[in-house]
């Protein structure tokens, strides 16, 4: 990627993933009520409607910039992105997932099904972000944070928010002035021999920059709920999001890196109570619908993949905080008890070596199945404890059922040393 | 004050950009890279120095580099903390321990990779190697940079005393890493360790 369209690509990914509430909410409240009026008078369906109230008609579905305008200078950086993204390495390419994804995306943009392109980026954590031209990133650490389909309309539907609204062309002229001086002050220091700080300083103007857009966040997640609503999606859900999010954080003792996502977004409490509210008020059928089963079916079998992601952090406060939520669902236990066991190998702090074993022990009798490596964990465990025979016996019980295992030579190496 | 000020421009100027400055490694010499680790390359090569790390390269760290990671010890980090990007409140990167097995210590340096946001890390061939004369290991690696980089990599190294001794060598999976393997893989089979 040159350096304009890394620029380019940070100011797109500041100004759409910025957080998106103010201190009005009377606005949103209002817009929101109004759409909700408007779309049951029209019809209580699937279709996305009209939604005169938060005036989506300023964009028309297969919406085009001029060519002359500022819009479309940005649409041909964006896009430019956007090809590169296609076929990037860290992209999830699994067939199922992308699919499901982008049938929830149409269910929830409606006539706008076809402008809003979703792209799973393999990576831990929370994080969301639309692009001017309609390309929507979700990284894939949020399969594991939403319980069900509809929370994950949710903030596909919030994201959809950012589009319809145009908040990314609209901060891109609001921020004008500020990339000018930024481009000077870049200019200046690469006179001066020092090119690399023009990236520091880029980052530091966007980070003051991000503090612009929780407006225009409040007014995503309005549209949000709004869309999710009529997708026939149960509005109440979108809440627990943000819910899970706070706790989340909460857990974090360390705190090294925020989630972007959440720090630019509108207060978390303020933000979760008003979802909360909004739902109770709106029209919700009785046949809502959360969709858990169909997330599961999609989610559980990469599963121990994304808790690995997470696992590399090792951030043990919220990942214990991750695993305790989706132990309370219960799908797969065993898999789940297994990375408890592991967050205690790992941490290695007073008692966790016990404890690891005791998650193993359950992991092996819970419902399901745990990862293929349960074993050399153990085996591991045993060895730190000297336990040489324990170790060895569970060295060799990985090597039984993984007989093509990429570290057997090494596996085997290490039962030769623990001795007979 | 005109000097202060330039030292200060200068110092900050070193900070912001991290730049240490390269230095020459000249091709078919044995070199004396400290720790009591030697080699002798079979070209020219880039070289920068940190501590008991050092890293060297052809095109620039981006396209291929290798790490000599030489004897860190118990709380010590497998990339030099210069590489970091984020300045946290409290260092919760992972380090190596005293007492780590091999096992370990790879999955050290699989956490210490996603560090630097590499996604899609796989490790294949984990084995028993020889590593500058004595009992070591050696795996291979790919993973994905945040931006959608492939990038592939061979780690050897070994555990010696309570010291981790390593040899990275990493690059992208499109032209780079092939590019350079053949002379990396001299660089490693020249390295003794004292």
């Amino acid at each position: 990627m040159n350096k304009t369209a890394a620029t380019i690509f940070c100011l797109a990914a500041v100004l759409l993933t910025a957080g998106c509430a103010g201190d009005d909410l009377g606005f949103y409240k209002k817009g929101l009520k109004q759409g909700q009026e408007t779309a049951g008078k029209a019809k209580a369906g699937r279709d996305g409607g009209n939604a005169s109230a938060y005036r989506m008609a300023d964009l028309a579905p297969s919406h085009k910039p001029d060519a002359k305008s500022d819009e479309a200078g940005i649409w041909l950086q964006v896009e430019k992105i956007e090809r590169w993204v296609k076929t990037a390495g860290n992209r999830m390419r699994l067939a199922p997932l992308n699919a499901y994804i982008e049938k929830v995306t149409c269910r929830v943009g409606g006539i706008y099904c076809k402008d809003i392109r979703v792209y799973t980026m393999r990576a831990p954590g929370f994080n969301a972000a639309m692009y001017p031209n309609g390309m929507m990133h979700i990284r894939s650490g949020l399969l594991l944070r939403v319980e069900n389909e509809a929370q994950l309309a949710a903030v596909i539907a919030h994201e959809a928010g950012h589009y319809l609204r145009q908040h990314g062309l609209q901060r891109l002229r609001d921020i004008r002035e500020k990339t000018n001086s930024l481009l000077f002050f870049q200019i200046a220091l690469a006179g001066a021999g020092v090119p690399v700080v023009g990236d520091i300083a880029m980052l530091a103007t966007l980070a003051g920059l991000s503090a612009f857009s929780r407006n225009m966040e409040r007014e995503a997640d309005g549209y949000g709920l709004l869309l999710l609503s009529r997708a026939g999606y149960d509005p109440g859900e979108a809440w627990k999001v943000w819910r899970f999010l706070v706790k989340e954080k909460k857990a974090d003792k360390d705190a090294e890196t925020p989630s972007f996502f959440v720090a630019s977004h509108p207060q978390s409490k303020e933000r979760l109570d008003t979802l909360r509210d909004l739902a109770a008020k709106m029209q919700t059928p009785s046949t809502a619908d959360k969709g858990r089963e169909r997330l599961a079916k999609v989610v559980l079998p990469i599963r121990a993949g994304l808790i690995r992601d997470e696992l590399h952090l090792r951030n043990f406060g919220p990942f214990e905080f991750l695993m305790d939520g989706l132990i309370e669902r219960g799908d797969n236990l065993a898999e789940l008890y297994f990375f408890k066991g592991e967050m205690h190998r790992l941490r290695n702090k007073k008692d966790d070596a016990q404890k690891s074993l005791e998650f193993y022990a359950k992991a092996r009798k819970a419902e399901g199945a745990p990862p293929p490596e349960i074993h050399r964990s153990i085996g591991l465990v045993h060895q730190k404890l000297g336990h040489g025979k324990d170790a060895r016996a569970a060295f060799r019980a990985y090597l039984a059922d993984n007989p093509d295992a990429g570290d057997r030579a090494m596996i085997k190496h290490l039962i030769g040393k623990l001795g007979q | 004050m005109m000097k202060r000020c330039l030292g200060l421009f200068l110092a900050t100027t070193i900070l912001l950009t991290g730049c240490v400055g390269y230095t020459l490694v000249k091709g078919g010499q044995k070199l004396e890279l400290g720790q009591g680790i030697s080699v002798k390359p079979p070209r020219d090569w880039n070289r920068r120095t940190e501590g008991k790390h050092e890293i060297w390269t052809l095109d620039g760290p981006g396209l291929q580099y290798i790490l000599f990671v030489k004897g860190i010890e118990d709380g010590g980090r497998i990339f030099p903390a210069s590489r970091r990007r984020a300045s946290p409140k409290k260092d919760t990167f992972p380090k190596f321990r005293k007492g780590m097995s091999l096992l370990e210590v790879r999955e050290l340096f699989e956490a210490s990779l996603s560090r630097y946001n590499a996604q899609k890390i796989a490790i294949a061939g984990f084995a028993p190697a020889e590593f500058g004369g004595k009992d070591g290991f050696r795996f291979t690696f790919t993973y994905s940079t945040e931006s959608g980089l492939n990038m592939r990599g061979i780690v050897a190294g070994a555990l010696l005393g309570d010291k981790l001794f390593m040899v990275i060598y990493n690059g992208t999976e499109l032209f780079f890493f092939d590019r350079s393997k053949g002379d990396f893989e001299k660089i490693l089979a020249s390295l003794t360790i004292i």
